[in-house]
């Protein structure tokens, strides 16, 4: 495994998202709150790109309540919906909400690290840097 | 075969992978376009500000979200975008288009039958007689089943025309299409080797009977009941002897599912022996019908656990001989022609994929 | 090889049937007459009054052949299953029944003057009491309720709950609303309070076409239309989350065959997976909530020209425990009493069948 230098930290505000290539395969890094989480860019279902779905939260049930159900929108910005049949999955462990054990997308772990690119050894050369910074680094 | 294919793949320069998507949905680029085709009172009164049907909408997203066009269009509103996305991405030969007009939900027949024809002249400018010099779309030609004889018109209208291969009606609709009032729609796909296709999206809506006891809550509900009315009006062709009357008609199912048909053939037999005193113009058991007149389009194809039993369901319906492969581009259930599909036989594959459509519509 | 099978399967019969539970027999009104000690004052008055002759649903026509199996005609005029003596003759020896249970078929559900039909159903179930239950221990009986008002239909429960005989509430298939609504939640309520599963049966309220798409013309497609709004009933009552709320509650689906089921789960649980957000109390496979819930009676089979297709159907419903044996006396589905099961089914399989399926779910 090898750490690969994505993006600055500045470079994906929370919310956001960056695609990526790294050895030839497509891999795309959240930030979901101020934390990173990469993700294989395909859906272990019917290979969509997943990446490009949307990502908002999801509708739980929570009980039986005398109207009818209890139900709550949770995981703001942390689960991902897929772009063509709207498998949802939990961007922080690639597991997908309807089948976690059998159906989930590869997550690969990102580290938050202060260095400059030489130390690293990364190859990523769009990049110019002279000075340190935070970088995420995508563990591949 | 794989001489023509070989031809095609060098004048296009892409692969032809021996597919054909029968189910595929073309959009204008607004509704002011559909509205430009129509003349009064009707060109007032068409809302061109939504399409929708205004209920029983999907929760999640209709269209697949990476089927925007480039210049942020309406999903597959664009045909070469959708060449790319779609027919060269997978090798496809041929997309049989049918645009979702909905008009059966309309009270008034001539409204519908105008909006349907303003259709068929958006679809035949913008995918058929243009963009389309590879000739791989060809177009289903919409009628409002409100006023048969006004859809029979219709059909006289586009007969000839080098692209339109099929008719299509939306399911939705207040009688099962077996009925007599039907059959000049019938009657003139018959005369002119036009299948008639019927395709859901309009259950329910506006003047349309609910396919479910009553109405249903949520789109799941009403999506997931879908084949129960293509299950309803297969039923009704059969029982009131329309392949009797019309010997040459093929009718196709769209897009509502296909893994029910044998356990509807094995009732509807068992139930005709007893019963076929009442409608004795249906002359053999009414699973005898299907391989010569009916054809179904397999997405959604349904996704068993255990693949195999869908292959064992393949076998029950002779799928080898009517089902044909279809994508639903770009709707949100998409199925892929590389990933939706066990592992088969390479000749059911062919069959399924290709043969089967390229003989029902002619193609090459 | 196959005959030994067979044979084998033969001997386990014999003494499997020792202890047979039928689960769907018909007793019938013979005259409105007949509920006249049974029905208050008031509406007794009113039917007299009224001139009203009967409430018979007309679900099998009289003189078609499926309406009663021959022999089960009664010289008087009264209609099939209204005979104690002859059901006992022709349902309960022959298959040497240890219980059977009465689904009585009277159109309170079509009656739209709610208070009169709550008062015609408390008729009917004290009729039932003093007529079947009290004079022949074999049998059970379904407690009949008038749903227009699930709230006295809950009523009618609460008043017969601890009754032994009463073993299930019936419903019919077709009603006004889903029966998922939130409307019909009383009925289960009280059902599930008493350990009682709701059966539901075709048939049902008028005003509301019988096939999806519409009116049919004819008495088949009416009678094999009638698996469609039981599949669209599972689909309402597995979405708004009945099971969810009623973990204990049973729903048996009587007379519309099974053969439908397993496409309908593997749509059922394609489409969830991708729709989940809608119900998010369906929080997991539809098809496991199903497997858990629902059980079905086997008659009518709708049976295919290959028996092994109805073998691998049950295969593929992935579960021993959902069928559950009938022979819907008096209508009449099969000559010999060999052919209300399907052919060659594994000795465990039948005799769950038979019995064991029917004793898990209904309290004896």
């Amino acid at each position: 495994m090898k750490k690969h230098i994505v993006a600055t930290v500045e470079e994906i505000p929370a919310g956001e998202k960056k695609f990526i290539s790294v050895n030839g395969k497509s891999i795309c890094v959240f930030n979901v709150n101020g934390e990173f989480y990469a993700l294989r860019n395909s859906c272990p279902h019917q290979g969509a790109e997943l990446c490009k779905g949307s990502v908002g939260g999801m509708t739980v049930y929570n009980g039986s309540s005398s109207e009818g159900f209890d139900v709550s929108f949770v995981k703001k910005g942390e689960v991902l919906r897929c772009p063509w049949h709207g498998w949802e999955f939990d961007i922080k462990t690639g597991k997908s909400i309807v089948d976690p054990k059998r159906c989930l997308v590869k997550s690969y772990d990102v580290t938050v690290e202060e260095s400059d690119v030489e130390m690293i050894n990364a190859q990523v050369e769009t990049y110019l840097v002279t000075i340190k910074s935070n970088y995420v680094l995508v563990h591949v | 075969m794989a001489k023509i294919e070989e031809q095609k793949a060098m004048e296009t320069g892409k692969k032809l992978n021996g597919i054909i998507d029968c189910d595929v949905h073309p959009h204008p680029k607004s509704y002011q376009v559909i509205q430009s085709y129509m003349s009064e009172p009707w060109k007032s009164r068409f809302n061109a500000q939504t399409g929708l049907r205004g209920m029983y909408d999907n929760p999640i997203h209709v269209n697949r979200l990476d089927s925007v066009t480039p210049d942020g269009g309406y999903p597959c509103s664009d045909p070469e975008f959708t060449r790319k996305q779609l027919l060269d991405e997978y090798g496809i030969n041929y997309a049989i288009l049918l645009p979702r007009a909905f008009v059966s939900r309309y009270s008034n027949p001539d409204f519908a039958a105008a909006i349907a024809a303003a259709f068929n002249d958006w679809l035949a400018a913008d995918w058929l007689d243009n963009n389309n010099d590879d000739g791989r779309y060809k177009g289903s030609i919409t009628v409002a089943p409100q006023n048969p004889q006004a859809a029979a018109r219709e059909i006289e209208r586009w007969a000839g025309h080098p692209h339109f291969v099929q008719v299509m009606m939306d399911s939705g609709s207040t009688a099962p299409y077996g009925q007599q009032q039907f059959h000049p729609i019938y009657e003139a796909c018959e005369k002119h080797g036009l299948p008639i296709a019927f395709h859901p999206g309009t259950e329910g809506v506006g003047i349309n009977q609910s396919h479910v006891a009553g109405y249903p809550t949520t789109y799941m509900e009403w999506h997931t009941c879908l084949p129960l009315s293509a299950q309803a009006h297969l039923v009704s062709f059969i029982t009131e002897g329309v392949f009797e009357k019309f010997p040459r008609l093929k009718l196709v199912m769209v897009e509502g599912g296909s893994a029910w048909l044998p356990s509807l053939l094995w009732r509807l037999d068992s139930e005709w022996k007893p019963l076929r005193e009442e409608v004795p113009w249906v002359k053999k058991r009414p699973s005898e019908y299907i391989k010569e007149h009916v054809r179904l389009t397999s997405q959604p194809i349904e996704s068993p656990d255990d693949p195999k039993h869908l292959l064992m369901n393949f076998e029950m319906m002779d799928a080898k001989n009517i089902l044909m492969f279809s994508t639903d581009y770009p709707h949100w259930d998409f199925d892929s022609p590389t990933r939706s599909f066990p592992k088969m036989p390479e000749d059911l594959k062919r069959r399924i994929f290709f043969e089967n459509a390229k003989e029902l519509y002619n193609l090459e | 090889m196959d005959d030994a099978i067979t044979l084998k399967s033969e001997n386990f019969r014999n003494e499997a049937r020792t202890g047979v539970i039928d689960c769907d027999v018909h007793n019938a009104v013979p005259s409105i007459q007949a509920l006249f000690p049974y029905l208050e004052d008031r509406w007794r008055d009113y039917v007299v009054e009224h001139g009203i002759k009967s409430l018979e649903p007309n679900y099998y026509p009289r003189g078609t052949p499926l309406s009663a199996r021959p022999g089960s005609e009664l010289p008087n005029g009264h209609p099939p299953g209204s005979n104690l003596d002859v059901l006992r003759q022709q349902a309960l020896d022959p298959w040497n029944v240890q219980y059977a249970i009465l689904n009585c078929l009277y159109g309170v559900q079509m009656i739209h003057n709610e208070d009169w039909a709550a008062a015609m159903a408390r008729a009917v179930n004290d009729w039932q009491n003093a007529e079947w239950l009290e004079k022949e221990p074999r049998l059970r009986a379904s407690i009949v309720v008038a749903s227009q008002n699930p709230e006295q239909a809950a009523e009618e429960i609460h008043r017969l709950g601890e009754h032994p005989g009463f073993v299930q509430v019936l419903l019919m298939v077709h009603s006004e609303m889903p029966y998922g609504k939130k409307h019909y939640w009383p009925i289960y309520e009280a059902a599930q309070q008493y350990g009682l599963p709701i059966g539901i049966h075709a048939g049902g309220v008028t005003g509301y076409p019988t096939m999806p798409v519409g009116w049919p013309s004819y008495y088949l497609e009416d009678y094999v239309s009638q698996s469609q709004a039981f599949q669209s009933q599972i689909v309402s009552l597995v979405s708004e989350g009945v099971f969810k709320k009623f973990p204990q509650l049973r729903v048996v689906l009587i007379e519309s065959g099974f053969t439908w089921l397993p496409s309908l789960m593997w749509r059922f649980d394609k489409n969830w997976k991708g729709l989940r957000r809608e119900v998010p109390w369906v929080n997991r496979l539809p098809s496991e909530i199903i497997k858990e819930h629902i059980r079905l009676t086997i008659q009518p089979l709708d049976e295919s020209p290959k028996p092994e297709h109805l073998l691998e159907t049950i295969e593929q419903i992935r579960s021993e425990d959902m069928l559950l044996f009938s022979t819907d006396y008096p209508h009449w589905h099969f000559d010999k009493n060999e052919e209300a099961l399907p052919a060659k089914l594994p000795p465990r399989l039948e005799k769950k069948i038979l019995s064991e399926n029917a004793r898990s779910v209904y309290r004896f």
